[in-house]
């Protein structure tokens, strides 16, 4: 089943970079690795697809949704169904690890269960966060602001944030680019056991190998244009790659 | 042609400088006349001794607590009235703020409500505290309750200007987290904007009630209660040994308010340097 599809989709700031007419689809179930170099578009298309902008040209759907002609209203149903990592400012510093979590509910309640939940969490509520973050080794930090934690830690707020939403497409934007190699494995590992329980994940990956190990298929931007569309294990092969791989692109690599 | 025009300006500013000092009658001769310096003379020498009255002083006491009085009432009017205000005239900010994504109707009423708020709040501090006693003394007649309702409609513009700011100075990165996964204004505004303007929510409301309590020092000049009413009672019927005890009593109070300001605003700073500066 077809979750997304852009047609022609461009979206072009006014210093003439960005999208520049990209075709694809992606089915339920697909756990796609984009790459690219920096400025190659990747992040534009992140924030297209959780609809924080919307194409100047081409037809982006998504969930049966035109992007092109979306309104407000309608955009706030949409992202109930759709979950966000970011590299950085996943998390609210001055908020503890519960109520970050929490965050990743917050649209389903009312306005007074949202202030409820500001102040007060119940047993039923804490427990289920609990059991989210001892999956991701820092259950310890529950009641703790999130301004204290390490950058890796608060990695791990945000994906537990993602894991307790009830989100059905997942998009992470480099969502291992900034944490330890232990760290970037526990991410990557949540992510898969999603992609078992049949959702959609669309990640930004920097690390290649990361890329052709994990995921389903691989979409590669150049200038803002798809130059490779296909499995990992072509990818390894294909020209695209070591033109990719010959930059400085191989930081993960060596790191590991 | 640069250097020309700043000395044009320069010329110009210093021209209506000594205009003005002219017109309105500066004179350090007028300051050192023999009639004037009497007039201090007796004005100074009439501040002592200062009046010990244990009627005077009690008055005194009184009339201090309800100074305080005002600035609390008033202050505490100003903070809610200025909080949906300020949340009201916050700039929508992103691409799903403009005409295509809200639609005609929304986006109208959207910005009509934001620059109609925006301007009530400029309306409100750009009257001072006096005028707005004076107009509210006429309203609901003397006494400290015209006061209250002085300080709390200047102070609603100031603070309902200072919160919007300060909401809307939160990260937008931040907000950008929050809104993608489907939260909706409200819950952004719960979850992500008030908390992470918290402190600076306080240090600006503080400093307001700091600023009230000046103010209703002086607001018994035209009758809208507090220790002004006292003072220019004094000051009329030149009993300036009265008004003398008034303003050790005033300076007292502020002195006191300054030191309690200085120490709330310490516990604020350190519960957050407590918390540690953000690691990344």
């Amino acid at each position: 089943m077809e979750i997304i599809s852009a047609k022609k989709v461009s979206k072009i700031y006014s210093n003439g970079q960005g999208l520049k007419s990209v075709d694809f689809t992606i089915s339920k179930g697909e756990f796609v690795g984009i790459v690219g170099e920096s400025g190659a578009g990747k992040t534009t298309l992140m924030r297209l697809l959780c609809g924080a902008i919307f194409p100047t040209d081409g037809e982006l759907i998504i969930y049966d949704t035109d992007m092109t002609n979306i309104r407000r209203a309608r955009l706030t149903n949409l992202r109930r169904k759709i979950s966000v990592v970011y590299q950085n400012y996943n998390v609210i510093p001055c908020l503890d690890v519960a109520r970050n979590v929490m965050l990743g509910r917050l649209s389903e309640v009312s306005w007074l269960e949202t202030i409820r939940r500001l102040f007060f969490l119940n047993r039923e509520e804490l427990g289920e966060i609990k059991s989210i973050l001892e999956k991701l080794n820092i259950a310890d930090k529950l009641n703790e602001r999130c301004q204290e934690l390490s950058g890796g830690q608060q990695q791990r707020v945000a994906i537990a944030r993602a894991l307790y939403s009830k989100a059905d497409l997942f998009i992470a934007d480099e969502p291992i680019a900034s944490v330890d190699p232990a760290t970037a494995n526990l991410i990557i590992n949540a992510f898969k056991d999603l992609k078992y329980q049949g959702k959609t994940i669309i990640m930004n990956l920097h690390q290649l190998d990361h890329a052709i190990k994990h995921c389903d298929r691989i979409l590669m931007f150049e200038q803002g244009e798809i130059c490779f569309d296909g499995k990992p294990t072509e990818f390894a092969q294909s020209s695209a790659y070591s033109r990719l791989d010959d930059k400085d692109l191989q930081m993960g690599v060596t790191n590991e | 042609m640069n250097n020309i025009l700043n000395l044009i300006i320069t010329l110009g500013v210093l021209v209506s400088i000594f205009y003005s000092g002219i017109d309105t009658g500066v004179s350090l001769g007028v300051l050192f006349e023999p009639k004037n310096i009497k007039a201090v003379q007796r004005f100074l020498t009439g501040l002592w001794p200062i009046e010990t009255d244990a009627a005077f002083l009690l008055q005194t006491f009184k009339l201090l607590i309800e100074t305080v009085e005002i600035s609390l009432v008033s202050t505490a009017i100003a903070i809610v009235l200025a909080l949906p205000l300020s949340i009201a005239s916050i700039r929508p900010q992103g691409e799903e703020f403009t005409l295509k994504r809200l639609g005609m109707s929304e986006w109208t009423l959207r910005w009509i409500l934001y620059y109609t708020v925006r301007s009530l709040l400029g309306l409100l501090r750009g009257i001072p505290e006096l005028m707005w006693a004076l107009i509210f003394v006429v309203a609901v007649g003397l006494g400290p309750f015209p006061g209250i309702l002085a300080l709390a409609a200047h102070s609603t513009g100031i603070l309902g200007k200072l919160y919007s700011e300060m909401f809307e100075a939160v990260d937008s990165r931040l907000i950008e987290t929050v809104r993608s996964s489907g939260s909706s204004q409200f819950q952004e505004f719960i979850f992500v904007r008030f908390p992470m303007s918290l402190s600076i929510f306080l240090s600006y409301t503080l400093f307001r009630w700091e600023c009230n309590l000046r103010a209703a020092t002086i607001l018994g000049f035209v009758g809208a209660g507090g220790i002004g009413t006292q003072l220019i009672i004094s000051m009329k019927l030149f009993m300036y040994h009265e008004v003398s005890t008034l303003i050790i009593a005033i300076l007292l109070l502020v002195i006191t308010l300054e030191l309690m300001g200085q120490y709330v605003r310490a516990r604020i700073l350190t519960g957050n340097e407590g918390s540690g500066p953000r690691k990344s």
